[in-house]
């Protein structure tokens, strides 16, 4: 998990860059090498740690993982790795247009599954007053400027009490991942932009990367920034009352006995609340692959090997192995469900 | 679908507003019909006025925006004085950078409704996860054909902001007599290239697939 924090640089791009895998996978029929490649793990760069933890489960497994960073729509068709058996891990949805635009001449269509959630936690030490959060509060606690009457006013605040009097009278400290990982991504936009997203005076700002930098430009002194989650757990044990940190939530699970977690937006990472996304600091997870490569007449046996196991019981099951990554997965019914599809 | 396309202005206009048959409008002179657009006083009068008229619309309008039980109360919806459900479709469309500039009520045997939303923003790229986030709500706690529909038309218009050469402009949506949804695109320097010509003939299903949505 932790290198999956700590190498992410997609961040400002990360939309743009599933596009890439798109175009990877989608135009791999049209043309077939005499003496094809190795199959190819195309992933998401926040998502590198499960698309190795799948890879390594399977006995002989001889695959390429590639992170994808395509910036647009155009690239990701005219760069696409042609004739390379590839399967694609990714945590955005990949547009049905997408598809349509690069996939032309294919038969059978895409296979995908939805695997689960990869989930992040604010976490407190145990020892101190327990805090309750929302992205709001957060955004007003940590934003540079913040809405005001006329505009957009200095953030004076300086303690979480100065935010909201129902909060502790303590001083507003955070440990946050880099900025332009992944899971600063999250961060960001869960907590920073949900957080602003529906002042009237963010609204009224037309640009949307004005609009951004109003709601994730931090202030001075309030934030500190540490690349590897450990390192943040570590960080978070030195700071006095009132500190929080942003980790994955495997981190929480493996140190329970000294930390604990901050409801946000009132709700708690239970599985059930992930999986309805009612708790929204998570990542979804889903598998692409070409439908023929996995389960049709033109079957690659090492995609099908990885899809099939991308979305076997041993790997998102209650007990699956991912589950030690911060990963929930996707409910029973769905998975069996999914499985069938593909095995039958 | 059709396009108008304006040299001097470079207008396109990329329409799918076909199953709205002209016959099916009111044909007499003694029924209401009213433009609201701005003027919430104006805009109020006008319904109650015409609120007698037209309550089948209303039922029609009740479903597309959950809470609106009255004129007045889709008015008040309307000036967003009350927070709506982030699932609701007016709240997704206003994620998506489009409000609600018009609303247009024509009373009669057949009565029609529609509403113009113009865009007010731009989408962010944290934005767009949101969407596609509150869409997979929505699909699991609203499986039905009128949400599924709602979610079509988002689903477009996420599609839209894909395209760096077009703003998607105003989106008129007809509720009554039949769903259809219209889109304006403003080419910005317009290359017809095989992307464009996919995301139009997209749209160009788009209605068939409301049209389908509604038959069931």
């Amino acid at each position: 998990m932790m290198a999956a924090y700590g190498n992410a640089d997609c961040g400002s791009k990360r939309f743009g860059r599933i596009l890439l895998a798109a175009g990877a996978f989608l135009l791999l029929p049209a043309t077939v090498l005499a003496e094809p490649n190795k199959p190819i793990v195309y992933h998401t760069p926040n998502l590198e740690t499960f698309a190795r933890a799948i890879t390594d489960a399977i006995s002989g497994a001889d695959y390429e993982l590639k992170p994808v960073y395509p910036p647009d729509m155009e690239e990701a068709c005219a760069s696409g790795k042609l004739g390379e058996p590839a399967v694609l891990l990714s945590s955005l949805e990949l547009p049905a247009y997408i598809q349509e635009i690069c996939g032309g001449e294919l038969s059978g269509g895409i296979a995908r599954a939805e695997l689960g959630f990869v989930t992040h936690v604010l976490v407190q030490k145990a020892s101190d007053p327990p805090l309750r959060l929302s992205a709001d509060q957060l955004y007003r606690a940590l934003a540079k400027r913040i809405p005001a009457k006329d505009g957009f006013e200095a953030n004076e605040a300086r303690q979480w009490s100065d935010v909201d009097p129902k909060l502790p009278n303590l001083p507003i400290d955070i440990i946050l991942p880099s900025d332009g990982t992944s899971a600063r991504s999250i961060f960001d936009a869960e907590v920073l932009v949900g957080g602003c997203r529906d002042y009237e005076a963010v609204k009224s700002i037309f640009a949307s990367e004005s609009r951004l930098d109003v709601c994730v430009e931090l202030r001075d002194g309030v934030a500190s920034e540490v690349a590897d989650a450990a390192a943040r757990l570590i960080a978070l044990r030195q700071k006095g009352s009132g500190s929080i940190a942003f980790v994955p939530d495997s981190i929480y699970e493996s140190n329970q006995d000294s930390l604990r977690v901050i409801p946000f937006n009132g709700v708690l990472p239970t599985p059930e609340d992930i999986i309805a996304e009612d708790y929204t600091l998570t990542t979804p997870l889903y598998v692409y692959a070409h439908e023929e490569q996995v389960s049709g007449d033109q079957q690659v046996p090492a995609i099908r090997n990885w899809f099939l196991e991308a979305i076997s019981e041993r790997a998102i099951g209650d007990a699956g192995y991912l589950r030690q990554y911060g990963f929930i997965s996707v409910p029973t019914a769905v998975r069996e469900w999914q499985r069938k599809e593909y095995t039958e | 679908m059709f396009i108008n396309q304006k040299a001097a202005v470079w207008l396109v206009v990329a329409s799918v507003a076909l199953s709205v048959p002209l016959s099916a409008r009111p044909a007499f002179a003694t029924t209401a019909s009213q433009i609201l657009s701005g003027g919430r006083t104006y805009a109020m009068e006008a319904v109650a006025k015409a609120e007698e008229y037209w309550n089948s619309a209303i039922e029609g309008l009740k479903a597309w925006i959950p809470g609106v039980t009255s004129p007045a109360d889709l008015m008040n919806g309307m000036a967003m004085d009350q927070k709506p459900s982030p699932t609701d479709f007016s709240y997704m469309m206003d994620v998506a950078g489009y409000s609600v500039s018009e609303v247009k009520v024509s009373v009669g045997l057949v009565p029609e409704t529609s509403f113009k939303f113009r865009q007010t923003r731009e989408i962010s790229r944290y934005d767009r996860e949101y969407l596609q986030r509150l869409l997979r709500k929505q699909r699991r706690e609203r499986p039905g054909l009128q949400a599924r529909a709602e979610r079509v038309i988002i689903e477009t218009v996420m599609e839209f902001y894909s395209f760096k050469n077009f703003d998607l402009t105003t989106i008129d949506m007809w509720l009554r007599p039949l769903p259809s949804v219209e889109f304006t695109v403003e080419p910005k320097g317009v290359v017809f290239d095989q992307k464009t010509s996919k995301i139009l003939g997209r749209i160009d299903k788009l209605n068939e697939k409301l049209a389908a949505i509604a038959k069931h």
